[in-house]
């Protein structure tokens, strides 16, 4: 593990959490995010994925570094889907929180954590939770992983966190690592884009995936998204300017393989 | 003998099953879908040497515990393959496993496996780093017990969500399918747990839908072609006597193989984007 360049702020009370993990592809080392978001309310804490389960005890620190200060508690967590690389870590949040909510789409958990089976409560599309001056909503995950994917967003900031959807590596040997995209002036977010969609999206691979994008800036309209904090890309800041190039990426595969 | 273990081949092959039923909180059945279903995992073994794949969820550790110790001496070397190292099913008892039996290897498409599934208990345990990952890329061929010839071949999913992979035992002739071929549902949880006839249960139209309501709601409209020939290609390199999917029931007997396959070729001729137009599915849309 590289020593992280998170915790990083990237909106008032917004904390971008996490480490890199190492990627390889044709002989070159990619880093990729595992990111996590910690969402400080008035009253309330809500954290958005659990993180790669190698990476608890460095995300349990950029936690408890930054509520402590803030002396705001962590009460939620919120959980895009049941892969491990984003709800591995559930467990060991509630061993040492076990009051925490975990929200979300809940199928599965029972049986991962069969001693937390009532701390997990189901989430539908424009669901909320409170965290005092912000909310937390469920929205449609345009992109999925699973059949049982969930996004969310934060208002009023109207920030979405898409969990693998806006999925890109990042080069480590640039000094992309901490970087929000738009700061990456040299990383290709076409290539990284298409990369990670290739290797980790398979399905991407078969699907004219101009009618998910579509969709996808249909949500962004609709519910006046403004920011996007993906959990394996660099933070959007300017959805005008990076946004087209993602999709351009997420394109990619299908347009190969028909070609 | 443990209940629901299935000896698939005398001494050679077995599936450790614990039975559950549909409730809508499982993300690999439909939501809608009720009755019965074994997951399985499975033990290949020799005198000396042994494969393990997917390793269950917590909630039925204990059981899967006393299944592995009644068919595998402790001491026997063990390897283990989670067949989708990113999900709860796959990896949850590899750490308990590894405390308890003789495992001497991990193969996994990442370094370092325990970095993908050491999250089940209060702290890690960093001594499972000791034991050598083997990575899995593209086709891998494992010795089952050292010198006893008997090769199993580790393959790249050709229809899958996330990683995957499945396994062809070569002297046992069981394909091992992970999360494809999972529609055989029971009534009771008092069923057989293997099908060696045609089940007029399953239909065209039951796998169709069972696919698109799972992890496969993309295939409607895509171009299914490649993944036709990739998936005829595993039917045409293996002679196969069975298919054991991670869930389900388990089908046994050439005949009935080819049928699985000819019906899953079948639903995706139909479904490729020359036949079906391609639409966006949202959550939960059920068809």
């Amino acid at each position: 593990m590289t020593k992280s360049k998170l915790p990083r702020e990237i909106l008032k009370n917004i904390f971008w959490l996490g480490d890199c993990l190492e990627q390889r592809y044709q002989g070159k080392i990619y880093h990729s995010y595992n990111s996590s978001y910690l969402i400080v309310g008035e009253h309330s804490a809500l954290l958005v994925e659990t993180g790669h389960p190698k990476d608890f005890n460095e995300l349990h620190d950029q936690i408890q570094g930054i509520l402590s200060e803030k002396e705001i508690p962590l009460k939620y967590i919120f959980i895009t889907h049941q892969e491990t690389p984003h709800s591995g870590g559930v467990g060991r949040f509630l061993n040492l929180y076990p009051d925490v909510e975990i929200h979300g789409d809940v199928n599965d958990y029972h049986m991962a954590f069969p001693n937390f089976s009532k701390n997990f409560i189901a989430m539908e599309v424009g669901d909320s939770i409170d965290l005092g001056g912000m909310e937390f909503i469920a929205a449609e995950p345009v992109v999925r992983d699973m059949r049982t994917s969930l996004w969310g967003y934060v208002a009023p900031y109207n920030l979405l966190f898409p969990g693998d959807g806006f999925a890109y590596s990042h080069y480590h040997w640039d000094g992309h690592c901490g970087m929000v995209a738009e700061e990456a002036d040299t990383l290709d977010l076409f290539d990284v884009s298409a990369v990670f969609a290739e290797l980790a999206l398979f399905w991407t691979n078969f699907v004219d995936m101009e009618i998910y994008t579509n969709k996808l800036k249909e949500l962004v309209k609709e519910l006046d998204i403004k920011y996007i904090a993906p959990t394996h890309g660099l933070p959007i800041l300017d959805i005008n300017e990076t946004m087209p190039k993602v999709i351009e990426g997420l394109q990619a595969p299908y347009h190969k393989l028909a070609s | 003998m443990e209940d629901h273990i299935i000896e698939l081949s005398p001494n050679k092959a077995f599936s450790l099953q614990n039975i559950v039923k549909l409730d809508g909180r499982l993300s690999a059945y439909p939501p809608d879908e009720d009755g019965y279903v074994p997951l399985n995992c499975y033990l290949v073994k020799e005198e000396n040497g042994a494969f393990l794949f997917d390793t269950g969820y917590v909630f039925h550790q204990d059981n899967i515990l006393l299944q592995l110790s009644s068919v595998l001496d402790k001491n026997t070397p063990l390897s283990i393959i989670p067949l989708r190292i990113n999900e709860f099913m796959s990896v949850g008892n590899a750490k308990a496993i590894s405390h308890n039996f003789n495992v001497i290897s991990y193969y996994s498409p990442h370094p370092e496996a325990p970095d993908w599934f050491d999250f089940t208990d209060k702290e890690r345990d960093l001594s499972l780093k000791k034991i050598p990952t083997n990575l899995l890329r593209g086709t891998v061929t494992c010795e089952v017990g050292e010198g006893s010839g008997r090769n199993i071949q580790v393959i790249s999913a050709p229809l899958r969500l996330i990683n995957t992979s499945w396994i062809y035992d070569e002297q046992t002739k069981i394909l091992f399918s992970s999360d494809m071929f999972n529609y055989g549902i029971a009534r009771s949880d008092q069923e057989e747990w293997i099908i060696n006839h045609n089940d007029p249960n399953i239909t065209k139209g039951l796998v169709r839908s069972f696919l698109l309501n799972t992890r496969y709601w993309w295939l409607e409209g895509a171009k299914t072609r490649l993944l036709r020939e990739n998936i005829r290609k595993v039917y045409d390199s293996y002679d196969i006597d069975m298919i054991a999917p991670g869930y389900g029931k388990i089908f046994q007997g050439k005949e009935l193989v080819k049928q699985q396959f000819e019906l899953l070729d079948d639903i995706l001729n139909d479904l490729d984007v020359s036949n079906t137009k391609a639409k966006y599915v949202p959550r939960n849309y059920m068809r």
